[in-house]
């Protein structure tokens, strides 16, 4: 192939190159495309970190309320290894967790019968809309009160949290089978069984991740508002304690903790999302 | 031109007709509409049969319970009154003799083509392998064996609906159920797999239904086109008998006779839509 500077139409016959190379400003539009929302993004983060640390080093601001991404670091770097530090991430984490498996768990079978069973759905639907329009933070009191200040009562606040987006979400995806599909394996004698195990599960894989994944972020939630209204332990504790005794650094440690975690998870729901949909055009 | 009365009660009277695949004796089909809960009527005295190795179309104005109908033969649509009947024995469920071609193409969007056009043969008992590999055969038969990996989406609605076909005409079934096939795809395509279709059928041994309202389409695919009367509570207009030679070469469709054919046809069906439109004197449902 000639080099031409003209761009080659992308429907050009090209049956025996495989990769035809593209004129070199070309490739330079598609990396710079390609880089553009990465760098913009994080630019941003570093543009606003860098102005909070400014603020904070010529005093524009009290360091004592605004910390700085300095002390922040070297907060985290002492705090975090330390047994309080790590016990508190235990705690919450062990929370969290037990939490959104359960709330998973039911979550999906809930979701599951609901979209499948009318009689199921009528039956439930109007104690499930009353319950999910209840503001958790109102739910919590009620929770701590009867399940204690220990780690079962945040486990529970947080399968609350995480229940309804999953279960909804699930109910959805389970509703919005195309019904031909159901009809084309009923014609060929399937049985419930494998009605269930070829049509309705596979089509609602997709929203049951979507729900998990919005569960995931309720359930963050969930742990925080718990620990807040009563613990002894915990992330959600740890911010509340430090923002009681005027610790900023120790507080921003703790937001940092969360938005770390809820970057990576939020990351691989994602991941997981996209290789449950591959089959979907993008 | 050649109308008949329907076949059912002629092949009482001569014992002679060998049985067809499909007999339809009087079919009756209710059900309660899911929009008033009234209880209608989509179908009612509807007889006609389908001869081994012959293809019915059926057409009729849209609302004439065509569907509904296909929906009975195939076992999905329970009937209120008559017979359906293949080799003599009554329809109560879906069986393994049957297939049906839908409408919407019908492919589970999670699974590539292949594993869509072995999905029956695997219900059916097959070993996954060996399914895959009878639908890869049934693929390229279709044109599609280069895309076998390739999941739904991402194939155009002609290969789509061609995909559709391969899973039926996979199963081999004695009895193809097509409805509406060609509905979703644009005039062009619609041509070109009503050809391929037609090839297929012409080397196959299945008898089949075809459900349409596509009149060019129903005399050139139908070895005979019955005609529904307007809903609700439609029934068999008439029969029409096209004789048309076999194997049928697709040009057939710029001959006199075939012209003749869909001509008469048409004026059936549009005084059916006339009187649906409330023609003065015509009772209004």
């Amino acid at each position: 192939m000639t080099t031409s500077t003209t761009p080659v139409p992308s429907s050009a016959p090209t049956s025996d190159d495989p990769a035809p190379a593209l004129p070199r400003a070309g490739r330079v539009t598609v990396v710079a495309r390609r880089l553009r929302s990465p760098v913009l993004s994080v630019g941003f983060v570093v543009v606003v970190l860098a102005a909070w640390q400014l603020a904070s080093s010529l005093r524009w601001v009290n360091p004592l309320y605004s910390s700085s991404p300095r002390q922040v670091i070297v907060s985290a770097w002492t705090f975090l290894p330390s047994a309080e530090g790590l016990n508190d991430m235990k705690i919450s984490g062990e929370e969290f967790a037990i939490g959104l498996a359960c709330a998973i768990v039911v979550g999906v079978v809930i979701g599951l019968l609901m979209g499948w069973y009318v009689l199921i759905e009528e039956t439930l639907g109007l104690a499930l809309n009353v319950f999910y329009s209840l503001p958790l933070v109102a739910l919590a009191p009620i929770i701590v009160l009867w399940f204690g200040i220990g780690i079962t009562s945040k486990i529970v606040v947080v399968f609350v949290a995480a229940l309804f987006p999953i279960l909804i979400s699930t109910l959805t995806g389970v509703k919005n089978v195309d019904r031909t599909l159901i009809n084309l394996a009923r014609s060929y004698n399937a049985s419930r069984t494998e009605i269930w195990r070829t049509i309705l599960l596979p089509a609602a894989v997709p929203s049951i991740i979507t729900g998990i994944r919005l569960g995931m972020a309720t359930g963050l939630i969930g742990v925080i508002v718990g620990e807040f209204i009563s613990s002894e332990a915990g992330v959600g504790f740890l911010i509340s304690q430090a923002a009681n005794n005027f610790n900023t650094d120790l507080l921003f440690v703790g937001l940092l903790v969360l938005a770390v975690v809820s970057v990576i998870l939020t990351f691989v729901l994602r991941a997981i999302e996209r290789r449950f949909s591959r089959w979907k055009v993008s | 031109m050649r109308s008949s009365v329907p076949t059912a009660t002629a092949g009482r009277v001569e014992p002679a007709v060998p049985s067809p695949k499909l007999a339809l004796d009087r079919v009756r089909i209710d059900y309660t509409s899911p929009v008033t809960h009234q209880p209608f009527c989509a179908v009612q005295e509807v007889s006609f049969t389908v001869p081994k190795g012959r293809l019915v179309s059926v057409i009729g104005p849209s609302g004439c319970g065509k569907s509904t109908l296909l929906g009975a033969i195939a076992g999905l649509v329970p009937y209120t009154g008559g017979a359906v009947a293949v080799d003599g024995e009554k329809v109560s469920k879906p069986g393994r003799d049957r297939a049906v071609v839908f409408q919407k193409s019908a492919l589970l969007p999670w699974r590539t083509a292949e594993d869509n056009v072995a999905y029956p043969l695997v219900l059916g008992g097959m070993k996954r392998k060996e399914a895959r590999e009878k639908a890869r055969e049934v693929l390229t038969r279709v044109g599609l064996g280069d895309f076998a990996r390739h999941y739904p989406d991402h194939l155009s609605g002609g290969m789509q609906q061609r995909v559709n076909v391969a899973r039926a005409l996979a199963v081999e079934p004695e009895l193809l159920l097509l409805d509406e096939p060609f509905a979703a795809v644009d005039a062009q395509m619609r041509e070109i797999l009503q050809d391929e279709v037609l090839g297929l059928l012409e080397n196959s041994a299945f008898s089949g239904v075809f459900i349409t309202h596509q009149i060019d389409e129903a005399v050139l695919v139908g070895d005979s086109v019955v005609i529904l009367s307007r809903g609700p509570g439609s029934t068999v207009r008439e029969i029409v008998d096209v004789p048309l030679d076999r194997p049928r070469d697709p040009k057939v469709r710029r001959s006199k006779e075939f012209l003749e054919l869909v001509d008469h046809v048409w004026g059936i069906v549009k005084g059916e839509i006339e009187a649906s439109l409330g023609v003065p004197g015509e009772p209004t449902v």
